[in-house]
């Protein structure tokens, strides 16, 4: 008897925790293979708060090649050199950067941003688009060490491009393609930004 | 369903294979069928088809255990940043350098595409005259020959034993290399051979070589156009290669010419003939007598077969007939030998055409042109013939208009006389030391020409080649040269117009460029580098600022358009000699793929089906289907080929089109140390080849075979994704396009079931113009590269598994003794109701709000679901991990688009990254999008122009006005699809069509 009680209960123990796993899968409260909070120890303590938060660099003075490319891409060390070949506090970190410079041998940074696979993300036009890096990012001028801020997921992409679909400024420029619809100048630029191939080619 | 005109009902207008003309059983079951097998049912013993019901079984298994196991921590991912950031250099964004692609004589300039330092595709350079952006199919594959994990690390040294033959290959270094080399320079008796060398820099750096070393040096080419140049020199008075303007000319008469295909500058040829095929400007008349079909007779009007023993007959005919309508005298020293060709050229099929085709060319002189030059016009008399057509030129005042002086082909410089020159030097024991550069002649010289036997008695030889190829093996030293994309190097041409080869990556491995170890050796102080930058550097205008445009652009000069005429002629004595007519004609001839066999360790040029059989991954022995029947053989029957003392085994095909006494075999192929890929694939076809005191003979040899009663079965592309007779292909005569330009087109009442999608912004499509189109196959490998489409082998593709995105389909019309060809390229049609995402369980593939149908790999579970309802055949199956290449050959892969992997589904893009890629520059740049700005990867690699990307949402696009044309159509526009691709009509300068198709409205049911 007692055998068949703990059975039972064994049984019902399991079936809610499937029920509450799906439950917290489908309304987002879980996710499953995204990094976020993912904080790793980088080989450079390098200070996010510091530069970025107390010194006021501006993000785009290091990752220059997010205005441009795809990738907002790890400064490369002649871009730390700019300042610090000047700054010459007495630091073991410091004397590692001036040594992977000189020597050419760069440093292998921990990559903290994983987006999920096959997927091809463009920081250009999001940046030309007036996002804040934040946005994205998180808090990263209050960052020690840096963590990924969001999960980067599909749907946490959506959401952000279905605002925009349904914004105001869009659909006025729906609006306007609509009504010239059949006159002859219906070439005004719409963003796709919700087709597959947008993000998936 | 299918009815036609022809007089037997069942037999099809447009056919795609012998087997489909005859209605086989084993064709229908073909068509019938998207998947030609499946892996689970391979080495089973069940039916085609079934499912191997144990290994299906397993299978699951396995892929359950793997999806178990397949949720783990992602793994760490280190991102190492530049130290020093070369400035040029921005992660995520390609870099382009202008270089130029030599190949042999047929040099184009292209514009390199790199990223993070490494080049990824190759282009045609828009301002290179001729050419433009138009870039060939081996152009294309260039590119992955850089990458080629055949090619020599370093340089490596050949332990020679008491015969001379190689007892062992084992590395040096360059210093033990160079002072081999530097001790055989002040010995003496130092020789240089090479294949005709397009760069001034580095020939007179050789010359300076060899005048150091007391010897000479020796330009050949076992393309060899050197006979041509000789009797250029007899009848005009100038020894150079003529430009052929193709554009001037309103009728082209080719004898044995492949213009299109393989010859001389095809790719320039591609580009202005294709302006003329426009019917609504001024419409070329095209001939061409032939005794292979090669893609320029497939795009020709007329078309005859012919025998190389007739070429002569044919070309004396002509200038008799066109000197009677000119009223010039026809060359005295001429007469007796016409005279004895009367009952052969009464005896031709066409004997009644002749004096019309003269007629024509008459009335078209100075507008007109007669072109040969093929490897099948290299009979013994190609001399003879190569006199009379220039002599015809001449006589028609073509000379300076259409056969152009002022920018000849200068790259054309080796000769079958230097090799003899240098074959007696050798065997006289004058040749100490040889230096081979560019060139294979242990593989492409018949044993009969003894330069194996004279290289023997050279005691020292260096290759500069990049692997341990025939001639590799018969070398003492291999000091492999830079791969051309490493390279420094300035090219001449055309006369008077200056290219340039740039390095676009470091040297891959420890290679050196030749001509720096000649500088080294002679003591200069100057590198190759520098060289080639100071002489260059005054032609091009001397200040810095002029380098640096010159780099930028890679061109410099223009072509001219001054006229030359010839002198004039009054016909020498013709060199000929006459054999007893024999059984069969061997025909060597050059496809437009493997051609000389220079790439064929390239995979993307082998599996690239030939234009015109459809067939890769062989050489084959071509046969009529006369001949076939009448010595009982089938597709793929072996037989062994006897011609000049030598037999090989080769496999058959049977070609249409081809005259019933001509056999016909591919040189390039049967090399026996190229690489992993081209070892052993076919059969040398160089051996049957005879090289005379200065000519190579390719053609018109007496031939037999036997039946060896084994079978290849040749891996034929075509047939699979048959689109079962219906209305494919339109065609019209040029005059009732005139009258209607709807004419052939059988149009149908449409209606559909859906709604209309609605396309706010962009909605791409493009248009296809059949008759510009002459099916090179320049997009297929244009589209490999640019879309990571992998390579599967032979094996197969004989199971229908090729992956390519873009096919050129290539239809019969007429009879199989004289068939007219259509090709059509055919990519992803990007349907508005498009079948395949009905039926997708998965939503993989959807529509876009751009029209275009996007695949999404990482949905796509493989059911195939939609490669079966697709009514075009375009979509492809990864049956296997194709894609798993290892180093090098992975960094080709184009870093914009996703590799697939086995289990998923794919197919055209419309190059969705590209165009995403300008749309988003064009966002950065607050800037609207011009018409032609975005290009597909085969819009752009095509010369004819025939494919044409755009928006079609904007009415001034170059498409939209295209796809409104009256000559356009929907491919299967009865299904309601709504392709976003529609065809223009291929239009014939004929006054009939092939196929007793005399109605103008075209019908298919």
């Amino acid at each position: 008897m007692i055998k068949k009680l703990i059975g039972a209960v064994v049984v019902l123990a399991v079936l809610a925790g499937i029920y509450t796993f799906f439950h917290l899968l489908v309304n987002n409260k879980l996710s499953i293979g995204y990094n976020k909070g993912y904080q790793p120890t980088q080989p450079l303590p390098f200070s996010h708060k510091l530069h970025s938060g107390e010194l006021g660099l501006d993000c785009k003075y290091c990752h220059a090649s997010a205005e441009v490319s795809r990738h907002s891409a790890i400064p490369s060390l002649n871009v730390c050199m700019n300042c610090h070949i000047n700054l010459n506090k007495e630091s073991k970190y410091l004397t590692q950067l001036k040594e992977a410079y000189n020597s050419g041998d760069s440093i292998a940074w921990v990559k903290v941003h994983m987006l999920p696979d096959h997927v091809k993300f463009n920081h250009a036009p999001h940046i030309k688009a007036g996002k804040d890096c934040q946005t994205c990012h998180g808090p990263v001028e209050q960052m020690e060490k840096v963590y990924q801020h969001s999960d980067l997921s599909m749907g946490w992409c959506i959401s952000c491009h279905r605002e925009q679909m349904d914004s105001a400024a869009h659909s006025s420029i729906i609006e306007e393609v609509k009504n010239k619809d059949q006159g002859q100048d219906s070439k005004k630029h719409v963003p796709s930004i919700i087709n597959c191939s947008t993000c998936h080619y | 369903m299918q009815t036609d005109v022809n007089e037997n009902s069942s037999t099809p207008k447009y056919w795609l294979s012998l087997e489909q003309w005859r209605n086989d059983e084993g064709f229908k079951e073909l068509a019938q069928r998207e998947f030609l097998s499946s892996p689970l049912a391979e080495d089973n013993k069940t039916p085609a088809g079934g499912w191997a019901r144990r290994e299906f079984l397993q299978l699951m298994g396995a892929s359950l255990a793997l999806s178990t196991f397949g949720c783990v921590r992602r793994p760490v991912e280190k991102i190492v940043p530049y130290a020093k950031r070369p400035k040029e250099i921005i992660p995520g964004l390609p870099n382009y350098y202008a270089s130029t692609f030599v190949d042999g004589y047929d040099v184009v300039g292209t514009v390199v595409r790199t990223r993070e330092g490494r080049p990824i595709k190759i282009e045609g350079n828009e301002f290179y005259p001729g050419s433009g952006e138009g870039l060939s199919a081996r152009g294309q594959a260039q590119i992955l020959s850089l990458y080629d994990p055949d090619r020599l690390t370093g340089p490596v040294q050949n332990l020679v034993n008491a015969k001379r033959t190689n007892k062992d290959t084992v590395s040096t270094n360059w210093v033990k290399a160079e002072s081999a080399l530097k001790a055989a320079l002040g010995e003496g008796g130092v020789y240089v051979l090479s294949s005709s060398n397009p760069s001034p820099t580095s020939r007179s750096i050789i010359e300076k070589f060899v005048a150091q070393g007391k010897g000479k040096y020796f330009e050949f080419d076992i393309l060899d156009r050197s006979t041509f140049i000789n009797s250029q020199g007899r009848v005009t008075g100038t020894e150079i290669m003529p430009s052929f303007d193709l554009s001037a000319a309103d009728v082209i008469v080719g004898i044995d010419a492949d213009y299109l295909g393989t010859g001389v500058a095809s790719t320039a040829h591609q580009r202005a003939f294709a302006l003329r095929r426009d019917p609504g400007g001024s419409m070329n008349h095209v001939i061409q007598f032939e005794s292979m079909m090669t893609l320029t007779g497939t795009n020709a009007d007329e078309r005859y077969a012919i025998k190389p023993s007739e070429q002569l007959a044919i070309a004396l005919k002509l200038a008799e007939s066109i000197c009677i309508q000119m009223g010039v005298s026809f060359p005295f020293a001429w007469r007796e030998i016409y005279g004895s060709f009367n009952d052969t050229i009464k005896g031709f099929p066409f004997a009644k055409k002749l004096n019309s085709i003269a007629e024509k060319l008459v009335k078209a002189k100075g507008k007109s042109l007669v072109i040969t030059g093929a490897e099948a016009s290299m009979t013994q008399n190609q001399s003879a013939v190569y006199d009379v057509v220039n002599f015809i030129n001449g006589v028609l005042g073509n000379d300076g208009k259409t056969v152009k002086y002022s920018n000849s082909v200068s790259s054309v410089r080796g000769s079958v006389a230097s090799l003899n020159e240098l074959i007696s030097l050798m065997n006289q024991e004058l040749v100490k030391t040889l230096i081979i550069h560019n060139s294979n002649p242990l593989y492409t010289l018949p044993e009969a020409s003894g330069f194996r036997s004279a290289l023997a008695k050279v005691k020292t030889v260096f290759y500069t080649g990049d692997r341990v190829n025939e001639t590799g093996i018969g070398s003492n030293y291999i000091i492999p040269d830079h791969h051309p994309l490493e390279k420094w190097m300035d090219v001449e041409n055309i006369s008077g117009v200056l290219s340039l080869s740039q390095p676009t990556i470091q040297p891959l491995y420890d290679t050196k460029a030749f001509e720096d170890i000649l500088l080294q050796t002679l003591g200069s102080t100057q590198t190759w580098n520098q060289t080639v930058k100071a002489s260059t550097l005054a032609k091009v205008g001397g200040s810095e600022k002029s380098w640096v445009q010159f780099l930028q652009k890679g061109v410099y000069g223009t072509v001219e358009n001054s006229p030359k005429s010839g002198r004039s002629y009054n016909g020498s004595p013709l060199k000929i000699r006459l054999d007893e007519a024999a059984d069969f004609e061997l025909v060597l001839y050059t496809t437009v793929g493997i051609k000389d066999g220079t790439l064929a360790n390239v995979s993307w040029l082998q599996e690239f089906p030939d234009p015109i059989t459809k067939i890769c991954w062989d050489n084959y022995l071509c046969i009529s289907p006369k001949t076939a029947l009448d010595s009982g053989l089938n597709e793929g029957d072996v037989v062994a080929l006897t011609s000049n003392g030598i037999t090989l085994d080769v496999p058959v095909h049977i070609q249409p089109g081809l005259n019933d006494r001509v056999l016909a075999l591919a040189l390039g192929y049967g090399q026996k140390a190229a690489g992993k890929v081209a070892n052993d694939i076919g059969v040398n076809a160089y051996q049957f080849a005879a090289i005379e005191k200065d000519q190579i003979i390719y053609s018109g040899m007496n031939a037999k075979f036997k039946k060896t009663g084994q079978q290849i079965a040749l891996a034929n592309v075509q047939g699979h994704h048959s689109m079962e007779g219906r209305q494919i292909v339109v065609e019209a005569t040029l005059k009732d396009i005139l009258e209607d330009p709807q004419a052939g087109q059988h149009k149908h009442k449409v209606f559909s079931l859906w709604s209309e999608h609605k396309y706010l912004g962009h909605k791409w499509g493009m248009a296809v113009d059949l008759s510009k189109c002459n099916g090179c196959g320049a997009c297929m490998i244009a589209c490999q590269a640019e879309n990571n489409i992998p390579v599967v082998g032979k094996r197969h593709v004989l199971n229908g598994r090729e992956m390519s995105w873009i096919r050129i389909d290539r239809y019969y019309t007429g009879t199989p003794e004289n068939p007219d060809v259509v090709y059509q390229p055919l990519m992803c049609m990007h349907c508005d109701n498009a079948p395949c995402e009905t039926v997708c369980p998965v939503l993989a593939t959807v529509h876009s709000d751009e029209g275009t149908n996007d695949m999404v790999y990482n949905r796509c579970v493989g059911t195939r679901y939609c490669a079966n309802n697709c009514p075009y055949k375009v979509r492809r199956f990864n049956w296997f991990n194709y894609s798993k290449v290892s180093n090098p050959l992975k960094m080709v892969l184009n870093p914009e688009v996703t590799v697939r992997s086995r289990g998923v589904m794919e197919k055209c893009t419309f190059c969705v990254q590209r165009v995403k890629a300008k749309k988003t520059e064009v966002k950065l740049a607050d800037r609207k999008l011009q018409d032609q700005e975005i290009k597909t990867a085969c819009q752009q690699t095509c010369a004819a122009e025939a494919l044409v990307f755009g928006d079609l949402n904007d009415p001034s696009s170059e498409v939209s006005k295209m796809q409104r044309s009256l000559r356009s159509y929907s491919l299967l526009e009865e299904l309601a699809v709504m392709p976003a691709v529609k065809y223009m009509s291929k239009v014939r300068n004929v006054s009939q069509l092939k196929g007793a198709d005399n109605h103008k409205k075209g019908g298919h049911h």
